[in-house]
């Protein structure tokens, strides 16, 4: 852990919504290096983006940052000042989400947008001339792009537009959140080989959002895994891939199609927020065939096991 | 013994006209003929704008083709009376990829399913509720899940009820189009467990649209990949999706997401599916492909492959003029 940019520490999210308080963010750690492509990946609604989108002050109304704390550049601010964190990061961190289109004002030329997040970021003395060069940066041809509307573009293009806009601060974290969904297998590649690149040559740190395990797996160099709302394994990809140890983690790789060597799929069964409400637990239990009642009364802290942090008790002590 | 395909399909063309254009290669369907036998399921390949979901549209009906002939069970679609045609639709059922689209929003699951069996007097009034219930247990949801409302079941359930009402229509053919791509992987594992043991069971043709070749690998008997309105290569799954001999094809495939990622250099495509880029009567891949050469100026000839491989390009329609083209093919175990 020699150059830590960004790590979040125990952060833990309320949602309430008419009167009823729900647990969604139970107390995730997680540390970003600086020019690292980091992973962070779990079904819809295990709480992947909420997590990402409170630790940079943008929590959604309606949510409730209980605790924890955000360390960016060397300062650390309580996660629940929003506010501070959003001032704190607004220069350093930039977001790619996953509908480039809707990310982009319909009304106004792509140029134009990106040339407005350079003016904005005021770190630019002639933004026009770099409006340019970010175009060349994100592989685009800016004659051939100039003067177009969303709509004229594919959602390719769509997507790399978004990310000159999100680089025009020069971030040193971008959080892509699921940035490849909407697009095409070949686009998709060449998008996280561009963002691999990135990483190596600006010394940019990623926060790489998905929900498929394949997607990461030739990029990042370490990730985390989430269900519902909390971190079941952590560490090293190739690592994790090899053997994985959390019951969660291998049914999401046993989930995936196998292009070269097809197999049964064996689905993961129930849902994300299936279990028991409002009581301290591992809330993969009730889809976890290896459920003990130690697993209904607790969630175990991360236990260092063959190189990655996992929480499971079946991994806690000597089995009996 | 051989009985007619459930679905023939002859030079289906079904072009979208650019006024400002007129010249310029439309998007849609060019040429298209394929036969997808009973109780087949054949997937179609491709990326987005090649044409993949308009040929599933004009399969269904929902699309009037330009030009070629769609048969289904003996019966030429462009020879029906509107008035046969609305009472043929049953023959061939539709899975839309985002299902909320589809499901009507103020209809609980057993009145929505059971105005499909109306429609087509599937089955006796009065019975609807066994039969949901059989469905139900086909496609995995639960009996309770019949009187609720969209949105109320998570979106894995609310594509299984797409199925269910596919099903309750009992269609020769279903067309899926992308049913999983909307999905979550674990959600979409489930899905196509349900679709495999579905089709075991109840011996329905699937035509399986898809941009994932995994997804298709796993599932498909047969694919057909697509480009720009046209079929490049198809046959037998295993050949296709594992000795592909398009450069399209490998492309495709070095392009799709592993677990395990492949070590050494990818076969990959220059740029984007553009329209543009192509000219009247030439290859449509050569704008992309790594191992375009003037030749490919003219639209190379389809070339027959053993075991139903047919790939339309001119590196394998040489070789074949060589003698015997040497393709390993698989051995006939399945790998653990």
């Amino acid at each position: 852990m020699a150059d830590v940019l960004f790590s979040i520490e125990g952060l833990t999210i309320d949602s309430v919504r008419g009167g009823v308080r729900r647990r969604i963010v139970d107390d995730i750690s997680l540390s970003v290096e600086r020019g690292e492509l980091y992973g962070l990946v779990g079904e819809s609604g295990s709480g992947k983006s909420i997590s990402m989108m409170a630790s940079v002050g943008l929590a959604a109304s309606g949510l409730e940052v209980m605790a924890g704390s955000v360390a960016f550049s060397g300062r650390a601010l309580p996660a629940r000042n929003q506010r501070g964190l959003r001032g704190n990061l607004s220069r350093g961190v930039s977001l790619l989400f996953q509908n480039a289109k809707g990310a982009l004002n319909p009304f106004k030329t792509v140029d134009r947008q990106v040339e407005r997040a350079l003016r904005r970021s005021g770190r630019q003395t002639d933004p026009r001339a770099e409006v340019e060069v970010l175009f060349r940066v994100v592989g685009l041809n800016y004659r051939d792009f100039r003067g177009k509307y969303p709509h004229q573009i594919s959602g390719g293009q769509a997507q790399r537009v978004a990310m000159a806009c999100a680089l025009a601060t020069e971030p040193a974290l971008l959080i892509a959140d699921e940035p490849t969904t909407a697009l095409d297998v070949t686009t998709e590649r060449e998008l996280l080989r561009f963002l691999a690149r990135l990483c190596e040559e600006r010394e940019m740190a990623i926060v790489l959002i998905a929900h498929n395990l394949s997607l990461v797996s030739e990029y990042c160099r370490r990730l985390s895994i989430m269900h519902a709302g909390q971190v079941v394994e952590s560490g090293n990809l190739k690592t994790i891939f090899a053997d994985p140890l959390h019951p969660y983690t291998r049914g999401l790789i046993a989930a995936v199609p196998d292009v070269d060597q097809p197999r049964e799929l064996v689905p993961l069964i129930g849902n994300v927020w299936g279990g028991p409400e409002g009581i301290e637990r591992c809330r993969f239990s009730h889809r976890c065939q290896f459920a003990t009642p130690v697993c209904e009364a607790r969630h175990p802290p991360a236990i260092e096991r063959a190189g990655r942090a996992v929480h499971c008790v079946l991994y806690e002590e000597v089995p009996a | 013994m051989t009985a007619s395909p459930v679905l023939s399909v002859r030079k289906l063309t079904k072009l979208f006209g650019d006024r400002t254009r007129p010249e310029a290669v439309n998007v849609g369907v060019r040429g298209v003929s394929f036969d997808v036998e009973g109780g087949e399921v054949v997937g179609l390949i491709g990326e987005s704008g090649c044409g993949k979901t308009t040929l599933g549209r004009c399969v269904v009906g929902l699309q009037k083709p330009d030009d070629g002939h769609i048969v289904i069970n003996d019966t030429d679609l462009a020879s029906l009376s509107p008035a046969r045609m609305r009472t043929f639709r049953k023959a061939v059922q539709i899975v839309f990829q985002r299902p909320e689209t589809c499901l009507n929003p103020r209809m609980s699951v057993f009145t929505f399913v059971k105005q499909a069996m109306r429609n087509f007097d599937t089955v006796p009034r009065g019975h609807e509720r066994a039969r949901m219930i059989e469905l139900a247990q086909l496609v995995g949801l639960k009996e309770e899940a019949l009187d609720r409302f969209p949105h109320q079941l998570s979106g894995g359930e609310r594509q299984r009820v797409a199925i269910m009402r596919a099903l309750a229509c009992e269609p020769s053919l279903i067309v899926l189009d992308e049913p999983t791509s909307a999905l979550d992987v674990s959600v979409q594992a489930q899905v196509l467990r349900t679709l495999k043991d579905l089709q075991r069971e109840v011996g329905t043709s699937f035509l399986f649209i898809s941009h994932d070749v995994a997804v298709v690998r796993y599932i498909c008997s047969r694919v057909m990949v697509m480009y720009l309105g046209v079929i490049v290569e198809e046959g037998p799954s295993e050949i296709v999706l594992g000795h592909p001999v398009h450069p399209y094809t490998q492309a495709l495939l070095a392009a799709a997401p592993r677990i395990t990622p492949k070590p050494g250099p990818h076969p990959s495509l220059k740029g984007e599916l553009v329209l543009a880029d192509v000219g009247p009567g030439e290859c449509p891949v050569r704008a992309r492909c790594p191992m375009a050469h003037e030749r490919c100026r003219t639209a190379p000839p389809v070339t027959q492959l053993p075991e139903g491989h047919r790939v339309a390009c001119w590196l394998a329609a040489d070789a074949a003029t060589d003698g015997p083209i040497s393709i390993q093919t698989p051995s006939k175990k399945v790998p653990q």
